[in-house]
């Protein structure tokens, strides 16, 4: 079998298959050369249909190098034939390739993409819908459960974790004015967050981890400003650590209580069960302290002895115990720090604890 | 020019009907197809060489959306001009009239 067949073997199977004698079909086929040849001179373009489409471009001057000289030559402008193959044509050149197909090696096909759009559309659209009302929470994991009905099983427990992430998150949005420091908020839904993620990268494709991770980011924001704004706002920060400290049950939102986690808190929260224990009263403990003049809390106690470190402040240090920098002041009077911008290193501070003079007298 | 006139004209210079020329061209394609499947080239003296070349299987990344894509390999049909025919279509001069 030749690996170059010239024009006679198209000759000769042109003469077969179209069933005419060698001599018409010699004759047609060197005609057949000629007009395209004819034609593409004259009119620069020339389409057969089952062949292709022989076009002239124009290549423009450039400039070249002599591959023997080194010199630089010019390559004038010329026009150079462009043969582009018919489909019909390509497809039946291609034939020993035709069943392979492109392949997307970045994960997913359109079709789970599109789903992961839906299903962060939804958690979008959850997220919306429960900051309005969070009595309707069941309703959505209802609603998220029938629409992924039609993936696996585990998908319905997967979303039901979903809604309660946003119920979390209800709840927080649900308490402007117990007023929590957002600290505390971001920690805790960290956890649940943590978990959901892990839970679903283990067994997930990469599309649901982003949308788990865009839904937590957008929690975590709305968490900071959410305790940002109401720190510059309607502030009643010690409300909640009055309740804390005295431990006030009917007062405490038991959420509330579960969010709050963070260590100093914890301790308060331990120290504060221990004394309801004692059923201390606070008037007369009081009592027994210097009190700033005119100040809205009472120093009931102390609450933690701290010894200064090289770069501490007591201002930082009362917004890092006390969630406030107004707190500053009962420090400084508590342990008669004459210049607050001058603590010597080593020196014990005593942080007071502190309650509203109003709930100490009635 | 396109299929028709093409066709026109080669029955015209043929005295042939439109119909048996067009079939013949199809035929002829036929005729070069076949003999590309049986791994030849085809080379027309004074005209130029059809080939058909494998092309490997790439990967490509998508501009617009990043991705990675595995192109599959293919037979592509090449068309090489002649030097005859070379010449004569650099000589022409580009038109302008059209």
């Amino acid at each position: 079998m030749p690996s170059r067949a010239v024009l006679q073997d198209i000759i000769n199977a042109l003469a077969e298959k179209g069933s005419i004698t060698k001599t018409q079909s010699d004759k047609f086929c060197r005609y057949f050369f000629n007009v395209i040849r004819e034609v593409l001179l004259r009119d620069s373009y020339v389409k057969i249909k089952g062949l292709g489409t022989f076009k002239l471009m124009t290549v423009n001057e450039r400039e070249s190098v002599d591959v023997n000289t080194g010199h630089r030559i010019e390559i004038s402008a010329h026009q150079r034939i462009v043969f582009t193959p018919d489909k019909s044509i390509a497809s039946r050149v291609n034939r020993p390739f035709e069943n392979f197909e492109t392949i997307d090696l970045d994960g997913p096909d359109k079709l789970e993409q599109d789903s992961a759009e839906e299903v962060v559309a939804q958690a979008a659209a959850v997220m919306n819908a429960s900051q309005d009302d969070d009595g309707e929470d069941t309703v959505h994991s209802v609603f998220l459960g029938e629409v992924n009905v039609g993936e696996e099983p585990s998908d319905v427990t997967k979303e039901s974790q979903e809604a309660s992430v946003v119920a979390e998150d209800n709840v927080t949005d649900e308490m402007p004015q117990e007023d929590i420091p957002s600290e505390d908020q971001q920690e805790t839904e960290a956890f649940p967050d943590d978990v959901y993620t892990e839970d679903i990268a283990s067994r997930r494709p990469w599309w649901k981890t982003v949308g788990c991770v865009l839904l937590s980011m957008f929690m975590l924001v709305a968490a900071y400003f959410m305790g940002y704004y109401k720190l510059f706002g309607d502030t009643d920060i010690c409300g909640l650590y009055k309740q804390l400290f005295v431990a006030d049950t009917s007062g405490v939102n038991a959420e509330i209580r579960e969010t709050v986690k963070t260590d100093t808190l914890v301790q308060k929260n331990d120290t504060a069960v221990a004394e309801i224990e004692k059923q201390v009263n606070w008037k007369a403990e009081a009592e027994k302290y210097e009190q700033l003049e005119g100040a809205d809390y009472l120093i009931v106690g102390d609450m933690e002895i701290h010894e200064m470190k090289n770069g501490e402040n007591v201002i930082r240090l009362s917004q890092k115990l006390y969630g406030s920098k107004d707190m500053a002041k009962y420090v400084i009077f508590h342990n008669h720090i004459s210049n607050p911008d001058l603590v010597h290193v080593g020196r014990k501070i005593v942080f007071p604890k502190l309650m509203k003079a109003e709930e100490v007298y009635n | 020019m396109n299929n028709r006139e093409f066709i026109d004209e080669m029955s015209a210079g043929l005295k042939m009907d439109s119909k048996e020329t067009q079939r013949l061209v199809n035929s002829m394609v036929d005729a070069m197809v076949s003999l590309f499947d049986e791994g030849n080239e085809v080379c027309v003296a004074g005209f130029g060489t059809f080939e058909v070349k494998k092309k490997n299987e790439r990967i490509i990344v998508h501009p617009g959306t990043g991705k990675r894509i595995l192109v599959p390999p293919k037979m592509v049909l090449n068309f090489k001009q002649s030097n005859v025919l070379k010449s004569q279509v650099k000589g022409k001069q580009s038109q302008s009239k059209e």
